[in-house]
């Protein structure tokens, strides 16, 4: 679960346990919605490939993401069904 | 761009051009399935075979398409029913709907028939008609992969037809991502028929709603209420098996079992079925339909035995009725087989189940021989023999696979001798459903379904989920909803269930979000808030759940013009009124002739239709604001008058 003081941590971003994502696309299409006002597949900082032939998801978080100042918790968050999308310290990336 | 400013496309591929048309045209009919039986009624001719270029096959989207009204993504498609010769209405999941509207194009209505194989490609707002000649010949799983290839483009995504649609197999079917069908009507061979072999979608188009902040407000709500579900917790858990596959979770739920002799399987066969052994032995990953919060679908992997290497999305509960009880097959693996096969043909499960079932059925009754089988030796739960059955079908090989081709209906016409009687079929198109003896509105629905079959056309699933009779009143204002051996009601209940899974359909939502699943969830006043706030219009409920009943009168109007089905249509099979449930709960439950017939009064009463005929009536249409609908009966004599001569 997302904690504000996690959110405005610089030291946060935002992660993805891609063995929970559905490759819904609802992310994505919050993303787009949080940017543009409009819901788009291109338009946001989240990018989710469904290989339906192996069975994989990948997702992939741009630079753009800036964590939805303007909510307590991301968007993207608050539409993940299978909460696979949390906040991680960004050196776990490393 | 905002989400009804699309274009509707219009193929002929006859003269293989193209033209467009605003959507907004037709906002009243909001689009899907409401656009597609509507079109295929004032469009087709009435004397034209479903496999003439005259029939037209509508691809239709809605307004919610594409943005994150919960599970709003699905494709529904539209023309004459090839196994029945009425209407025929069928939707798809997968991801394909809303590249289609992302692609610029928010309905497609496909005419005429072309001089040679070819694909739609739809991008920034057009359709291309490209050869298909490479294509032509290829599974739909290959067919997918090669148009990717060719356009060089793995985002994009493909409906296509594999070997049984060109083979103009009665049961095929519309693939979608692979493992998504539109299963019914034969719509894959209607687009066999046109030599159209697939059609692939890429964009990148804007969707705005007219009311942003209030939508994505509604969105969340809704996405919110799903959590709250046990249903859908179930079917997150397990998949659709979650809820009724091998029982159900608890055992209890009635099956089809070897050609809906009966409903309660082989204990020991049952358990090797059960969800938690799919889901440990097979299940890799969770997948969801496009902006979908439910997640039903899992993707499997088979990594021993003969099958080994086995990579699918599947297992819905009607795939594992179709392969396993209903042909007595108790070998997970060989069903999953089963379901890549019919998949990479592109065949109807359900209807392909009924005539397999149905063959090895009459030869066990000995009133087929092994001369008429081809030398073949059928037996309940013969996994070899039935996958060879099940190629000899989708390529029309040899004269039973040919044969067999044409649906157990009319197989059962040619071959005669008293085997229509365990031929189990809806108004012509085969039959494959769990417990239509233990649960009597479930039966109606499946059995009045416009499109001949099928539970998600008007039964309702309240006996299934014991739904109390505070509750049925309630919602329903029927309080035997939650009585499985009531008839009583069960006409009104249907009726509702039709007229709101018309609405459903019409706005591209799965079953999975509704009443149809839990009450709890997504009604008719939350179909209309989700709409308004989308498109800026301004329905009700009750103004969805009129277009429902207007929907459903077009699409008996379709039935009874072209197919001149009437009463004795909405009949159950012989089975299904003579040879009862063997045992558990529901033991000696069948389908009483009597109390069917007042249950089928109540029903037409609900709908304002004739009783003794089964046809519609002019208070009916009229009351509708169908009154050209009404003129075309009268004019065959099917029009039923009861209101006083002086009314206009």
């Amino acid at each position: 679960m997302c904690h504000s003081k996690e959110k405005s941590d610089f030291s946060y971003c935002i992660g993805v346990d891609e063995s929970l994502c559905t490759g819904c696309m609802a992310c994505v299409l919050a993303c787009s919605y949080h940017f543009n006002k409009t819901f788009s597949l291109t338009l946001g900082a989240i990018c989710v490939y469904r290989d339906l032939k192996e069975g994989t998801i990948e997702v992939s978080i741009s630079s753009l993401c800036n964590k939805c100042p303007e909510h307590d918790i991301p968007l993207c968050m608050q539409f993940c069904a299978p909460e696979a999308i949390f906040f991680k310290r960004k050196r776990e990336s490393l | 761009m905002l989400v009804t400013e699309g274009r509707i496309a219009r193929v002929n591929l006859t003269t293989l051009s193209v033209t467009y048309e605003p959507s907004l045209k037709y906002s009243d009919l909001i689009g899907g399935r409401a656009l597609g039986s509507y079109l295929v009624f004032h469009e087709v001719p009435e004397n034209s075979h479903p496999l003439d270029p005259e029939n037209i096959l509508v691809f239709s989207t809605s307004p919610l398409t594409g943005t994150l009204a919960p599970c709003s993504g699905r494709l529904s498609i539209s023309c004459k029913n090839v196994a029945t010769g009425g209407i025929s209405f069928s939707n798809a999941g997968g991801h394909f709907a809303p590249e289609m509207k992302y692609a610029g194009i928010d309905h497609l209505v496909i005419l005429g028939k072309s001089p040679y194989p070819v694909y739609l490609f739809i991008h920034e707002g057009v359709v291309e008609i490209k050869s298909a000649a490479n294509l032509w010949g290829l599974d739909a799983w290959e067919t997918e992969d090669l148009i990717k290839q060719d356009l060089n483009n793995g985002a994009l995504h493909v409906a296509s037809i594999g070997q049984a649609g060109e083979n103009l197999v009665t049961m095929a079917c519309i693939m979608v991502d692979r493992a998504r069908a539109a299963g019914w009507g034969g719509c894959g061979a209607v687009m066999g028929s046109k030599n159209l072999k697939a059609v692939a979608a890429h964009g990148n188009r804007m969707m705005e709603v007219e009311n942003p902040d209030f939508f994505i407000e509604i969105c969340k709500k809704m996405w919110k209420k799903m959590d709250g579900s046990r249903t859908i917790h179930l079917f997150r858990k397990y998949g659709l098996l979650g809820t009724s596959g091998a029982g159900g979770i608890d055992g209890s739920v009635p099956q089809s079992v070897r050609n809906m002799e009966d409903e309660v399987w082989d204990s020991k066969k049952t358990l090797k079925m059960k969800e938690i052994i799919f889901k440990e032995n097979y299940e890799t990953l969770r997948l969801a339909n496009f902006s979908c919060p439910v997640n039903c679908s899992h993707f499997y992997h088979v990594k021993e035995g003969p099958f080994s290497g086995l990579k699918l999305e599947a297992l819905k509960t009607n795939v594992y009725r179709a392969f396993g009880t209903n042909l007595d097959v108790d070998n997970r693996e060989l069903i999953l087989k089963m379901n890549e096969t019919s998949n990479r043909f592109g065949i109807n499960c359900d209807s392909l189940s009924a005539v397999i079932a149905w063959i090895i059925d009459v030869f066990e009754r000995g009133l087929v021989n092994r001369n008429e089988t081809e030398g073949r030796i059928l037996r309940w739960g013969d996994g070899v023999e039935i996958m060879s059955l099940m190629k000899d079908i989708a390529f029309r090989k040899n004269g039973l696979g040919d044969l067999l081709a044409n649906g157990v209906y009319r197989a059962s016409k040619v071959m005669g001798r008293g085997t229509g009687r365990y031929a189990m079929h809806v108004k012509g198109a085969g039959m494959c459903e769990q417990g239509v003896r233990s649960f009597k509105g479930w039966a109606l629905g499946i059995m009045t379904s416009t499109r001949g079959g099928g539970h998600l056309a008007g039964a309702p699933n309240t006996e299934q989920r014991k739904m109390s009779r505070e509750e049925g009143q309630k919602f329903f204002n029927v309080s035997t909803a939650g009585d499985p051996l009531a008839y009583n009601g069960k006409g009104r209940l249907v009726a509702w269930f039709e007229r709101y899974k018309v609405i459903t359909d019409t706005l591209g939502l799965c079953t999975s979000t509704t009443y149809w699943i839990d009450c709890a969830l997504l009604g008719p006043d939350d179909f209309a808030m989700l709409l308004n706030a989308a498109t800026g219009w301004d329905f009700t409920g009750n103004d969805l759940m009129n277009l429902g009943e207007r929907i459903y009168n077009i699409e008996k109007s379709f039935n009874t013009l072209h197919a001149n089905f009437s009463r004795a249509d909405d009949m159950p099979p012989y089975k299904l009124i003579s040879i009862p449930v063997s045992e558990g709960p529901f033991k000696g439950e069948r389908l009483e002739s009597q109390a069917w017939n007042s249950m089928l009064d109540e029903y037409y009463k609900e709908h304002d239709w004739d009783i003794e005929t089964g046809w519609q009536t002019d208070v009916c249409l009229y009351g509708l604001g169908l009154s050209d609908v009404a003129k075309k009966l009268e004019k065959v004599q099917r029009l039923i008058k009861v209101r006083p001569k002086h009314v206009s």
